[in-house]
């Protein structure tokens, strides 16, 4: 498992810098001069000529390249905004974890409470339970979460006035900033959790250990939990990281929505005001941050799979090869 | 059940199958009510959004400064905006935005991504190594994030927003038709093909394609319905449509400012989003169902 | 038989007139029509018919497994031991499963959870029940030797095994508590020729040694040959004959049953065809009136179309659902 685990993080080496070149690439194409952005529209024709040899845009496209690479991965410097002059790195620093908090959060909301919701469905197929959760479910994943998090601030922060519409705090008092971004960000993926939860068991429940399960004098409870649930997890998991993929998409758009100081606001930002290496840099991260939350759902694939452990443990050679070509 | 083992035995016939195919799946679809009602939904959206300068009263762009913020009501359905446009009309002429904005960013996915799901799928190997790592790059940025970053290049507008939309939406559907035809790639008719000399291009496109289809199409309505939600949700952060055309999500953005004073502002144009949405997955989950009875519960 | 003969032997297991119903898409499928059958402790009955016949739904049905979905014991009852087994509650049924009365399922491949290791899936079901057993473990361990795994591979998983292997491990679970009678689902259907014979003597060594029960569902003539006690023989839900091994096999009465042997190569006769029994079984959400077997059989008269069959009598004394028994026999002479 622990070479496993080494082999993964090495693998994901190649595509981070393959990350950074496709962005770094990307970025190149920006409409305007980065110099006037930095300097302004009313500077100098020399002035601007000195910024780009500063900057190094004289040099050929891959030397700027390797330059930027080697800043990244043997400096960590991201380099510094044109337009504020702060480093990046520091300020990704500060703002990765309220965003990467947000994710997490709904995340665990939206599987903590969509699954035992599935499960229900499940076991209540075609009864009142299942069709209640099926239709909250699909009107869960039609609602766009930007629009959600719009109605929860009418509801909770304009007419009720009990929770903040915007902001952070700090302590214990700086939860209350989250509950309305949790809740907003989460609803597509509770809903999306539940529809899959829902079909999984079912497809669970009609196997035939689950006969022997009950034919062994285990408890519904136990078979449902113990049996079934377990395998039905694994589809489950499957789909975590393409959740956590929106959640990280979703998170960013509804920052800006409650001027919540993460990375969506600051890249989006960015974007805004044509403020390149943040967008650029913030993307490097938020990339890495994802590649990161992947591979711990594909640990915890294997951890729940005994199946897909063994195939790591038993090849190893076979894959390392397949891996190197 | 003796309905679908005949029309194996007419397997031989193709035209014929593919005939009785269509329209057992028509007929599946039929009888899902459910499935109806998605599928009505949007047929009267697409009408209303064609149709909407012979419906509405007001064009989009059209001000009543004298209405500003005014509240639904028989004048105006629903309500006017902060600069006296009619709601109403400003949703309908909507619908032509973000519904042919999912309709033609999934088109443009779906032909990009048979291409390079069929041809890694279909002679694996390095092919398939090289286009699976380009895609695992490109999958390691989050789709909101990768749309964000090609807005910032492209800049915004109408078809920008259709490209950065259907470059993130690539990526899915070609792992998905990869791993279909990698699944028939070994079939005994794919064998058969080669055997009489077929050639690699109508093995791949007349034969293993149409095998692939069924989960295509429901992807590809799915997908149009999570693009819709996308785009609005780009329009919406200011990178993709931009004001003053009455594309749903950038009505959301400008809406937002006066969230305090006129909810009304916010809530048609998102429900307009929230219907469309939930309708096509309607169809979606129909056509899952009517395309592949073993899935059904 | 005498008044006390029947106290004697009363039955352990004895299903009477169980009708049981699936509901598909709006039809109703009779999947068993009226059944009974006894079995004595100790004893081994064959219930032999094709697939789909309603065997299995039977077997479920006694352990009152079947899928909830759609199934319903519509009619009779079924008594384990003179309990009630069809109003027992819920809880009290969960005391006899696995451990009164323990299934052993026809597919191996699908029938252990395959996130468990497999000690762990013996382990449960003696910790369910035993009082006996403390170690549940070290009982698994034994287990396990018992059926011929060795107890080392009591922490692998079920992937880890191959079908014979599998089947063992079901067959461990199902004795692990020494079950009063077990139900065996076709158990050596599923496996490899050369290892049918191997999981077969388990199975029945070990009901020898643990005088267990056996109700054994198959629709191998041979296995029935060398295993059974009593046979019955089960058709579109309904028991067409039911008799003593010796009375089935040496005196075949019902039309489907001699069907049944002269479907089987004699080794004895240098027979170039085999004698198949003519068409399919009827579709059970439209079962033909009167017999089931009428379309089929080639002495069906009138009368078998008319109404249900009752059981008659044949000359040796065994059970024979079938009202031309006279004709037949003189034909069949």
């Amino acid at each position: 498992m622990l070479r496993y685990i080494v082999k993964r993080l090495l693998w994901m080496i190649p595509i981070i810098l393959g990350v950074t070149i496709l962005v770094f690439t990307m970025m190149i194409f920006c409409p305007g001069d980065p110099a006037e952005i930095i300097l302004g529209s009313t500077a100098m024709e020399a002035d601007l000529a000195a910024k780009r040899v500063e900057l190094g845009l004289d040099k050929p496209y891959l030397i700027r390249l390797a330059t930027y690479i080697s800043d990244v991965f043997f400096h960590f410097d991201l380099g510094v905004s044109w337009i504020t002059n702060v480093d990046i790195m520091s300020t990704i620093a500060d703002r990765m974890p309220r965003t990467l908090i947000l994710a997490v959060v709904t995340l665990v909301i939206a599987f903590g409470l969509g699954i035992p919701l599935g499960i229900t469905a499940a076991t209540h197929q075609n009864k009142w339970q299942d069709h209640v959760s099926m239709v909250l479910a699909l009107i869960g994943v039609a609602i766009p979460n930007f629009w959600l998090a719009l109605l929860l601030i009418i509801l909770f922060s304009v007419k009720l006035g009990w929770l903040p519409a915007m902001g952070v705090g700090t302590g214990l008092a700086g939860i209350q900033y989250y509950i309305l971004p949790a809740l907003a960000n989460c609803a597509g993926a509770l809903a999306n959790s539940a529809r899959q939860t829902r079909s999984a068991m079912l497809d669970v429940i009609r196997a035939d250990y689950i006969t022997t399960a009950r034919s062994k004098g285990v408890a519904e409870r136990q078979v449902i939990i113990k049996h079934a649930l377990k395998n039905a997890l694994l589809p489950i998991i499957t789909t975590m990281g393409i959740s956590f993929g929106r959640m990280l998409g979703g998170a960013m758009i509804i920052e800006t929505i409650f001027s919540l100081p993460g990375m969506g606001s600051y890249i989006i930002g960015a974007v805004n005001n044509r403020d390149y290496p943040i967008v650029q840099g913030g993307s490097i991260m938020l990339a890495i941050a994802f590649s990161i939350a992947m591979l711990l759902i594909d640990l915890l694939y294997a951890a729940v799979d005994p199946r897909i452990k063994a195939q790591y443990a038993s090849s190893k050679k076979r894959k390392k090869v397949k891996a190197v070509a | 059940m003796r309905n679908t083992m005949i029309n194996n035995l007419t397997k031989s016939n193709k035209k014929h199958k593919k005939q009785s195919e269509l329209q057992r799946v028509i007929k599946q679809l039929k009888k899902n009510k459910i499935a109806m009602l998605g599928l009505y939904i949007l047929i009267v959206e697409i009408i209303l959004a064609a149709l909407a300068p012979y419906i509405s009263r007001y064009g989009y762009a059209e001000m009543d400064l004298t209405a500003c913020f005014a509240t639904p009501s028989f004048k105006h359905f629903f309500g006017c905006d902060d600069m006296g446009r009619d709601i109403f009309s400003r949703v309908l002429y909507g619908g032509r935005y973000s519904i042919s904005i999912g309709i033609i960013a999934v088109l443009i996915a779906v032909v990009v991504g048979i291409c390079i799901g069929a041809v890694a799928g279909y002679f694996g190997g390095q092919v398939d190594n090289i286009f699976m790592r380009i895609l695992d790059v490109v999958q390691a940025i989050p789709g909101m994030l990768l749309m964000i970053v090609i807005s910032a290049v492209l800049g915004p507008g109408f078809m920008n927003t259709i490209i950065a939309l259907s470059v993130s939406t690539i990526p899915g559907m070609a792992r998905m038709l990869r791993a279909q035809m990698m699944k028939e790639r070994d079939s005994e008719y794919i064998e058969a093909a080669k055997s009489i000399n077929c050639s690699q291009f109508s093995i791949i496109f007349q034969h293993l394609l149409p095998n692939c289809i069924s989960p295509l199409i429901v992807q590809a309505t799915m997908g149009v319905a999570q693009t819709i939600t996308l785009a609005a949700g780009l329009s919406f952060i200011g990178l993709g449509v931009q004001p003053p055309l009455p594309e749903w999500g950038a009505m959301l953005s400008a809406a937002r400012s006066y969230i305090r004073q006129s909810p009304h502002l916010v809530i048609f144009p998102g429900l307009a989003i929230a219907v469309t949405v939930l309708a096509l997955n309607l169809l979606g989950d129909g056509l899952r169902d009517a395309l592949d009875p073993k899935l059904k519960n | 038989m005498s008044e006390n003969e029947v106290r004697k032997n009363v039955p352990f297991l004895s299903v009477k007139d169980l009708v049981v119903e699936y509901k598909s898409d709006g039809q109703i499928v009779h999947a068993v029509n009226g059944v009974s059958l006894s079995l004595e402790k100790g004893k081994t009955l064959g219930l032999v018919g094709e697939t789909g016949a309603g065997k299995t739904t039977i077997a479920k049905s006694i352990l009152r497994i079947l899928p909830d979905v759609g199934a319903k014991i519509a009619k009779g009852s079924i008594s384990l031991d003179g309990k009630d087994v069809l109003n027992l509650p819920e809880n009290e049924m969960r005391k006899i499963r696995g451990n009164v009365v323990s299934m052993i399922f026809q597919d191996p491949m699908t029938a252990l959870n395959p996130v468990q290791k497999i000690g762990d899936q013996i382990a449960e079901v003696i910790r369910l029940h035993s009082d006996e057993y403390t170690d549940f473990e070290k009982r698994a361990k034994e287990m396990l030797e018992i059926v011929g795994i060795p107890a080392e591979r009591y922490s692998e998983y079920p992937h880890q095994f191959s079908g014979g292997m599998k089947q063992r491990v079901i067959i461990a679970i199902a004795l692990a508590c020494n079950p009063t009678l077990l139900l065996a689902d076709e158990p050596t259907t599923a496996l490899d020729v050369t290892i049918q014979a191997q999981v077969m003597d388990l199975i029945v060594d070990l009901q020898k040694k643990y005088e267990t029960a056996l109700l054994l569902i198959t629709h191998d003539m041979g296995v029935v040959a060398t295993v059974c006690d009593d046979v019955a023989v089960i058709y579109a839900g309904n028991i067409v004959e039911y008799g003593t091994k010796e009375q089935i096999f040496d005196h075949p009465t019902h039309p489907y049953t001699i069907g049944l042997f002269g479907a089987i190569p004699d080794m004895n006769e240098d027979e170039i065809w085999l004698h198949p029994i003519e068409g399919l079984p009827p579709d059970p959400t439209n079962l033909p009136q009167g017999c089931a077997f009428s379309p089929r059989c080639k002495y069906a008269a009138d009368e078998c179309r008319k109404e249900p069959i009752s059981v008659y009598k044949t000359p040796d004394g065994h059970d024979c659902r079938c009202c031309r028994i006279n004709e037949i026999s003189t034909q069949e002479d």
